[in-house]
């Protein structure tokens, strides 16, 4: 997504909050309801329990409108954690928290955000541009880890590869992302 | 909370599953913002589009103004009736939206004893699931259970003789199992509980309570 969709995006969600703006939710659900669906499939829902809960979440959007800050982070990131935290509750289970606890560099917190000093949508961007890059096999591991948070056991059971296999090619991607966004302070 | 093995099937009764969201908001909703969620945030950019139906997004918008017209009926109906209403605004969803059904509904806090109030909420299933408000300081009389009971606590805490409940927190009462919560002194306290059977007073309440068919 462009920095300039992003800020568009981000005025729609603005206009929600200020004057409830039914024209501006009806624009962020034509763009982020297709996706939020296809997110809840991907992680295994049936069609007709994805389009129940992308209901709930864009329902969730124009309630939590007020809270978005953008100079805190894009419109995706946010929509992301909405749907995420809906189906966290759904399932009961964070497996984020169970992550191995042998392999603290391959958790959540060890990946480092560019510089400080930039705004953090630029810094946001900047991570969406540093996977863009990464060797697709490299990128296919991050996205089932941070994004259908899979466990490593999952991930090898998925792609028939050795769990070591999974751990050095998350391990991998991670050292990439760090160079690539620590070259950016 | 309590292990998965105390509970019942929590999927299968409304009552159960507004107090599991609740509590769940109350545990973990304050999660901050982890940095992979940029990364989440990426690959939902990058989603394949999957289809809904096509009256969706105006399905969404009733839903909305649905919310926003029980919410406006429920401040009418909570002003009327002289409640505080910032107390209950400060609960939260569902099972605020749950009060406010409750109220726009006709339901009225009911008088339980000196500083206690409950509000039985409309949300289906077997038995009774009630919010209770109770006062700094004040108590439920010690009582059995005739079904096994679920009080979870929203905000303040209570002590029942036996160990101490806060926001989150689950107290679980059973046939054979009597308690006395009482109230933390520095607060009120808002208690969501999910009953299936009554319960049981000792003494000159007890007496009351079959007189009055409670």
């Amino acid at each position: 997504m462009t920095a300039d969709d992003s800020d568009l995006f981000a005025g729609l969600v603005e206009r929600i909050a200020a004057r409830g703006d039914r024209a501006a939710f009806a624009s962020l659900f034509d763009h982020y309801a297709p996706r939020v669906k296809g997110y809840l499939a991907r992680l295994g829902l049936d069609a007709a329990r994805a389009e129940e809960l992308t209901q709930e979440v864009m329902v969730t959007v124009w309630r939590k409108a007020a809270s978005f800050d953008r100079r805190k982070a894009r419109v995706s990131t946010w929509i992301f954690r909405i749907a995420r935290n809906r189906r966290i509750d759904l399932f009961r289970r964070d497996r984020a928290a169970e992550l191995d606890p042998d392999e603290p560099q391959l958790t959540p917190a060890a990946l480092p955000l560019p510089d400080a000093g930039l705004e953090q949508t630029q810094r946001e961007a900047l991570v969406a541009a540093a996977l863009a890059d990464l060797p697709p096999a490299q990128r296919e591991m991050v996205r089932a880890a941070f994004y259908e948070d899979l466990s490593h056991g999952e991930i090898a059971e998925r792609t028939g590869l050795a769990l070591g296999t999974v751990k050095s090619r998350l391990r991998l991607a991670f050292d990439k992302l760090r160079i690539r966004l620590e070259m950016t302070r | 909370m309590m292990p998965a093995t105390d509970m019942p099937d929590i999927a299968s009764h409304p009552g159960l599953r507004l107090m599991d969201s609740t509590a769940a908001l109350l545990r973990g909703d304050r999660r901050p913002p982890e940095p992979t969620d940029a990364v989440g945030g990426a690959f939902l950019d990058l989603e394949t589009p999957m289809a809904l139906a096509p009256d969706a997004a105006g399905r969404a918008l009733e839903r909305i103004a649905g919310l926003e017209a029980v919410d406006s009926r429920a401040r009418q109906a909570a002003r009327g009736a002289g409640r505080q209403l910032g107390e209950v605004l400060a609960l939260p969803d569902p099972l605020r939206e749950a009060v406010f059904e409750a109220l726009a509904a006709g339901r009225r806090w009911r008088f339980l004893g000196l500083g206690i109030r409950g509000l039985r909420l409309p949300v289906g299933g077997v038995g009774e699931t009630q919010l209770f408000r109770i006062d700094p300081g004040a108590g439920v009389a010690r009582h059995d259970h005739g079904g096994d009971e679920f009080t979870l606590v929203v905000s303040g805490g209570f002590h029942d003789g036996h160990g101490h409940f806060g926001p989150g927190e689950v107290n679980i009462g059973r046939p054979g199992f009597t308690h006395e919560p009482v109230a933390d002194r520095d607060g009120v306290c808002f208690a969501l509980a999910v009953s299936f059977g009554d319960a049981r007073f000792e003494g000159p309440i007890g007496l009351l309570q079959r007189l009055t068919g409670h």
